[in-house]
């Protein structure tokens, strides 16, 4: 087969091609500049090539802390989702037919349920008055209700959830592709369950951890929604800021680059991702 | 290296028998075949040898010690996996050292041995590769040392040569039960492959549908089915249906439907009577073009002719329904379609069965 | 018979299923309260919340646009996702790689650099604050979900099947009309049902190119809540959900849930 030519069918891509080039490739192209124009609450947008805002960005403790507490909070979310979502995943691997059907669409639930009624749900369960908090003080474990709406808990919970699912996909993929016969091996050769799941289970699922960490990182650093709802200007992330700039401050190109900057976080951090497990070695063994 | 004892075992699947009752006894350092086709119980055997999964009934003694109710990591048995199952995150030292670790072993001990292992199957150079990197062969060799390594009481091979190349095959028959010989351990071989087992074992038993159907040395598992299940699952073989009609001094005589009279040996002692099967292999046929002095001897027309390098292959109708027949190619002139014959065999190669042992 | 094991994983298993629909239960649950106020009904249920939808004609704007959005932007999605996905599904050519990479991108930039940088590019050309604004976005955002889809369900798809048809006499056309298109013709549809389930939930990019008259049903049920919040919000959620859920076992038989997820 020759590799070397264009096959006629791949033309089949152009449209859906030139529709992304023109209204997302092009638009980012755009905003790129747009991050080093100038802006003045009277005169508005200024264009020219100025590196202030992305001064103001890295100078400024305001902003800086933001980006912290993203990180932080996604560095949590990560967290959380692994510990959840191995075990889940892992169940799923023991179950099957109709019990493994049923469990794997409610897993997959907080992807596919509109992304503002979940929220909303977790608006009114982490309230001051909600069930949470009327369930923590009615069996005593504090007086108060806990601040959990307008929080970074009440962030770190509302992504945990719907981040989760990606976690379990991820790594559920990885115990899939594994060959019964290796734990069986390990046994024969003394292993007891304990032992052959760490010294062979888990290890292999090394690649699913991976990329499932990678992806719930980079959506939490980028999440929108959920922290909007359930922070709010109260408990700003790097997005919400960003949207503030743009539809409330109109200061866009502040805004632009800001994003920009949250761009550039996640891809490197995907980057690296991908530099790791194209390595030779990694290669050879998780294939 | 120890005594297997299989007493009686029994295993169910959602209800259904898959071994039923099964009794064998493989005594040190002996190489026992489990042969069968697929379905007839041999893997879930050998599972509940290693401890995979427990018997319903029944027990399991290795070196005389009951092992029914032990986990596989607290048996001593090496097991080599149809696909190997090499570790594939550890190199292939790793790999051998795995079963020395799980048992505590200090590090300074386990370098030698795994050392040693790996000489025994002739890949020393190997130890820091990993396994993805190395052939089929060597992958199988690899996993022989591992399983070696830790010294077990029983070996257990799942069919450990079906991925391997036609030719590799044959060179790892030979060196395989080498190694055996040399350690001095008793094995346990499933294979579907009756050449296989015929090649390397010191005993066949020959499974279907859950029980052993025979069990003794290759040459008598090839020479003395016990029914026309194995004689056609080991080898290929005439049958011809016939009624008994009495047996003398070890041979009896089976009338096929046109009257014609066949004789042959009969093992399941001479009791049996009624409807019978004369078993004759298609190598134990000689084809002559005119009548020679022989026990039997049946003309026919040859219908077929297979030419298959170091031998030939005949089809030939008789009286007696169509025959195989393979020559070997020595030479001369072939027999062609459409031309009369003579086949003639002895009464020693014939194998007379009852019709309803079926099994 | 379905053996369900009991030990620690099936409790955990338990509490983790609860902890993933406790905020849906709980949506539904208040959409039946007979109070004025967010809560959740333990004596008393009322549909007092649904008939009160109707009174409301900006949701029912909103949902007619959401409608309408996600129709139409389903429709072109699938259309180019489907396409995209056959040319993927040539083995190799050069460039294959990164094209399957940049049909995906949309997924791993952040939707709100994609939100204001559509907003950008826009209100250059004055198209801001319009439903093809909105539209364009959807189509964007929801591309690589069907070629997603699409992609899996060619995975399984024998090529020898085409060329025994064309050594029969069927030509280009009539093989792709007659062999592959029916079928893929179920990864196809699961594509265009995701897309137009993604399209109906989109909020952040909408967000930012409909501008302040024009609202998607997400759109205002997102301002609604940032301002008041009464269990009229509730009831409309539910009904989304149920919509959902219908979208969501069809997808499931068509090509399986894990498989369109992208597992």
């Amino acid at each position: 087969m020759n590799t070397e030519k264009w096959p006629r069918a791949a033309l089949l891509a152009l449209p859906a091609l030139f529709w992304l080039g023109i209204f997302f490739l092009v638009p980012l192209i755009l905003i790129l500049s747009l991050s080093f124009y100038g802006f003045s609450p009277m005169e508005g947008v200024q264009a020219g090539i100025k590196l202030d805002n992305y001064v103001k960005l890295f100078t400024d403790s305001y902003y800086i802390g933001i980006f912290v507490r993203t990180f932080r909070i996604s560095i949590i979310v990560t967290i959380l989702c692994l510990l959840l979502g191995y075990p889940e995943a892992y169940y799923l691997t023991r179950v099957q037919g109709r019990v493994k059907a049923l469990v794997m669409m409610i897993v997959l639930s907080p992807l596919l349920i509109s992304a503002v009624t979940r929220t909303f749900g977790w608006f009114i369960l982490l309230g001051n008055n909600g069930v949470i908090n009327n369930t923590i003080v009615k069996l005593g474990l504090s007086d108060t209700p806990v601040k959990l709406l307008y929080s970074e808990t009440g962030i770190i919970i509302g992504l945990t959830h719907v981040l989760v699912p990606l976690m379990v996909l991820s790594i559920y993929a990885s115990l899939q592709r594994r060959d019964p016969a290796l734990v069986r091996a390990a046994e024969t050769l003394g292993a007891n369950p304990v032992r052959a799941f760490l010294e062979i289970t888990l290890p292999l699922s090394l690649p699913g951890i991976l990329a499932g960490s990678v992806l719930v990182f980079t959506m939490s650093m980028s999440a929108f929604v959920t922290p909007a709802v359930l922070g709010g200007s109260r408990v700003r992330v790097v997005a919400y800021l960003v949207y503030e700039e743009f539809l409330q401050s109109l200061n866009w190109p502040f805004g632009a680059a800001l994003a920009l900057v949250l761009v550039l976080l996640t891809t490197t951090i995907v980057l690296v991702y991908h530099r790791v497990i194209e390595r030779g070695r990694w290669k050879e063994v998780f294939r | 290296m120890a005594k297997l004892e299989l007493d009686k075992v029994v295993k169910k699947f959602d209800g259904s028998l898959v071994v039923d009752q099964l009794s064998l006894t493989i005594n040190d350092g002996e190489f026992v075949s489990l042969l069968g086709p697929s379905g007839c119980g041999k893997t879930t055997t050998l599972s509940m040898i290693a401890g995979f999964l427990q018997p319903d009934g029944g027990e399991i003694r290795i070196g005389g010690k009951n092992v029914t109710e032990l986990p596989p990591y607290k048996r001593n048995t090496g097991m080599v996996f149809q696909n190997y199952a090499l570790f594939p995150h550890m190199t292939v030292a790793q790999n051998v050292a795995f079963g020395l670790k799980m048992r505590k072993v200090s590090a300074a001990d386990i370098a030698p041995r795994v050392k040693k292992a790996l000489d025994l199957v002739k890949l020393p150079h190997t130890a820091d590769r990993y396994p993805r990197q190395l052939s089929g062969g060597q992958q199988q060799r690899i996993a022989i040392a591992r399983a070696l390594v830790i010294e077990p009481e029983i070996l257990l091979l799942d069919e450990p040569l079906s991925n391997l190349d036609a030719k590799l095959r044959e060179e790892m028959r030979i060196e395989l039960r080498e190694i055996q010989r040399r350690v001095g351990i008793t094995t346990v071989f499933v294979t579907h492959d009756q050449a296989e087992a015929l090649a390397m074992s010191d005993r066949i038993a020959v499974m279907h549908r859950g029980i052993i159907v025979q069990e003794g040395p290759p040459v008598a598992i090839y020479d003395r089915p016990a029914t026309e299940f194995v004689a056609d699952f080991i080898g290929a073989t005439n049958v011809i249906d016939g009624e008994f009609i009495g047996s003398h001094g070890g041979y009896g005589t089976l009338v096929v439907k046109n009257g014609l009279h066949i004789k042959g040996i009969v093992t399941l002692g001479s009791q049996f009577s009624g409807l019978g099967k004369a078993l004759i292999r298609p190598e134990k046929i000689v084809v002559s073009t005119e009548a020679r002095p022989s026990e039997n001897s049946l003309p026919g027309r040859v219908e077929h002719c297979v030419f298959l390098g170091m031998l030939i292959h005949y089809v030939v109708s008789t009286e007696a329904g169509r025959l195989s027949v393979i020559c070997q190619n020595s030479g001369g002139t072939f027999k062609t379609v459409g031309m009369d014959v003579v086949l003639s065999w002895e009464n020693d190669s014939t194998l007379l069965i009852p019709a309803e042992a079926k099994q | 018979m379905i053996k369900i094991p009991r030990d620690f994983l099936s409790y955990f298993n338990f509490l983790f299923l609860i902890f993933l629909m406790a905020p849906i239960v709980v949506v539904v649950l208040v959409a039946f309260t007979p109070e004025g106020w967010l809560q959740i009904p333990t004596t008393k249920f009322s549909l007092r919340w649904f008939r009160e939808i109707p009174r409301h004609p900006e949701f029912i704007e909103a949902f007619k646009i959401s409608l309408m959005v996600a129709i139409t932007s389903s429709i072109i999605a699938t259309t180019l996702g489907t396409f995209a996905a056959m040319a993927l599904a040539q083995h190799r050519f050069p460039g294959r790689d990164a094209l399957n990479s940049f049909l995906l991108s949309p997924l791993m930039v952040p939707t709100v650099v994609t939100g204001i940088s559509l907003l950008y590019f826009l209100s250059m050309i004055g198209l801001a604050s319009t439903v093809t604004a909105i539209i364009l976005g959807h189509v964007i955002v929801t591309i690589p979900y069907v070629v997603r889809t699409v992609s899996a369900s060619l995975v399984g798809f024998d090529q020898s099947l085409e060329r025994a048809a064309m050594n029969l006499g069927a030509n280009r056309v009539q093989t792709f009309l007659r062999i592959r298109l029916p079928l893929i013709a179920p990864g196809i549809t699961a594509g265009g049902i995701f897309a137009f389930i993604m399209s109906l939930d989109e909020l952040t990019v909408t967000l930012f190119v409909s501008g302040p008259k024009l609202a998607t049903l997400p759109i205002r049920i997102y301002n609604h809540i940032t301002y008041i919040t009464d269990p009229l919000v509730a009831a409309v959620s539910t009904v989304i959900v149920a919509a959902t859920f219908i979208g969501v076992l069809l997808l499931d038989r068509l090509v399986g849930l894990d498989k369109a997820m992208g597992a």
